[in-house]
């Protein structure tokens, strides 16, 4: 499932995916598949990804 | 300069200090000989019908004896090879068309041995020479060699000790390093130190893994195949060849799932280098496949060799790479 909440996050911030990539250690390719819902991201990095984009995890993962 | 990238380049020059010391210390490489001559098959006689070499061993040993005329074209003779001590005797012999042989370690007594060169131009010459020498037959094929012309040979010959294997660590030694060399250098030159972290990422890790069972998969999917046909196969493909193929079918199915799940290349590392190194071995390595193919070294007695096509499957194998990566790289830019 893609995971639009982090999408719109990464674009309210005006970060590209390359830029957040950069701030969370990974590559570009892993955030562009974790929003297209590709993979599933470790605790870890859901965290990180959290921290950069200022949400909680609920706000960024949670799945009703 | 970071600290990685320091020890990259002691690394480097670490490995080229060992390959030179190596180099200067490697030990002579025996006794080497070489003999030009033109051969005129007329009607089925030889012009000269033998040539000879004079090696002389200065001390008693086990020998290895190394002849050479692989490189020649195909001549309408067989060439059959004697190697005679003082009494005539003969200590090892073989026969052969285009050939590069060693012989097992042979005890050499010091002193003057003969090495004749038979140019056996017909069933009944090659006959003679086998009654006298049957250790070296038989050939099979042997009168589809046979024709009237006009040849230029080289053959050349090593005579080397058998003893000590010294030479030979040496020689393995020395690849071995300059695979590290070459590997460090690869490393160094394709990574951007300065600006990101040298690394792969978890998801890239993951799909590292499904490269590796898929690989695995396909390895034993190989192996079941080779064991149902690998002995007609045999007939037509040499054993090193095929399992030379069965490495590249493995080793293709990985790098595909890793190209195009991104998880070759770790993050700093330099497409563009990578794309220039592959385009290099491709062209190499065809080079030489194209070479071998010319020689007429690919094809054996209708057996495929490993030597003729190594080099070609390789270069197959580098520009599949090569377009894996581009193909990427175009669908990157259209995800973009």
């Amino acid at each position: 499932m893609k995971n639009l909440r982090l999408k719109a996050a990464r674009a309210s911030l005006d970060m590209s995916q390359q830029d957040l990539a950069d701030r969370v250690g990974v590559s570009r390719q892993t955030i562009n598949a974790i929003e297209k819902g590709d993979y599933n991201p470790t605790i870890n990095l859901c965290i990180a990804i959290c921290k950069v984009l200022n949400k909680t995890l609920d706000e960024l993962f949670w799945e009703e | 300069m970071k600290k990685k990238s320091k020890t990259a380049i002691v690394l480097v020059l670490a490995s080229l200090a060992v390959f030179v010391l190596m180099l200067v210390f490697m030990p002579e490489g025996g006794l080497k000989e070489k003999l030009s001559t033109s051969v005129t098959v007329e009607n089925g006689k030889a012009s000269p019908e033998y040539s000879q070499i004079v090696i002389e061993i200065d001390n008693s040993g086990e020998y290895v004896i190394n002849p050479d005329w692989y490189e020649n074209d195909r001549p309408g003779f067989l060439t059959g090879f004697s190697v005679l001590d003082e009494s005539g005797r003969c200590v090892y012999s073989t026969v052969g068309g285009l050939l590069k042989i060693e012989s097992k370690p042979l005890e050499l007594a010091a002193g003057k041995y003969i090495c004749r060169i038979d140019h056996l131009c017909s069933a009944d010459v090659l006959e003679t020479f086998l009654t006298m020498h049957p250790e070296a037959g038989p050939i099979p094929g042997a009168a589809e060699w046979f024709s009237d012309g006009k040849w230029e040979m080289t053959y050349s010959l090593r005579v080397f000790e058998a003893d000590s294997g010294f030479g030979d660590i040496l020689v393995i030694g020395a690849g071995v390093v300059l695979g590290i060399l070459l590997a460090a250098l690869i490393v160094t030159l394709s990574r951007d130190w300065n600006t990101k972290p040298g690394k792969y990422d978890e998801r890239q890790i993951a799909e590292q893994g499904k490269s590796y069972k898929l690989a695995f998969y396909t390895f034993l999917a190989c192996a079941a195949v080779m064991i149902v046909i690998s002995d007609v196969l045999t007939k037509y493909v040499e054993m090193r060849l095929q399992l030379f193929i069965v490495f590249l079918i493995v080793a293709a199915v990985m790098l595909t799932h890793s190209v195009m799940h991104d998880a070759y290349f770790r993050m700093d590392e330099s497409r563009r280098f990578y794309v220039i190194f592959f385009a290099f071995l491709t062209v190499f390595n065809i080079g030489i496949g194209i070479r071998h193919l010319i020689a007429g070294e690919a094809i054996v007695d209708g057996v495929f060799t490993f030597l003729g096509f190594a080099n070609l499957l390789c270069g197959v194998l580098a520009a599949y790479i090569l377009l894996l990566v581009l193909i990427k790289k175009l669908r990157d830019r259209e995800e973009d």
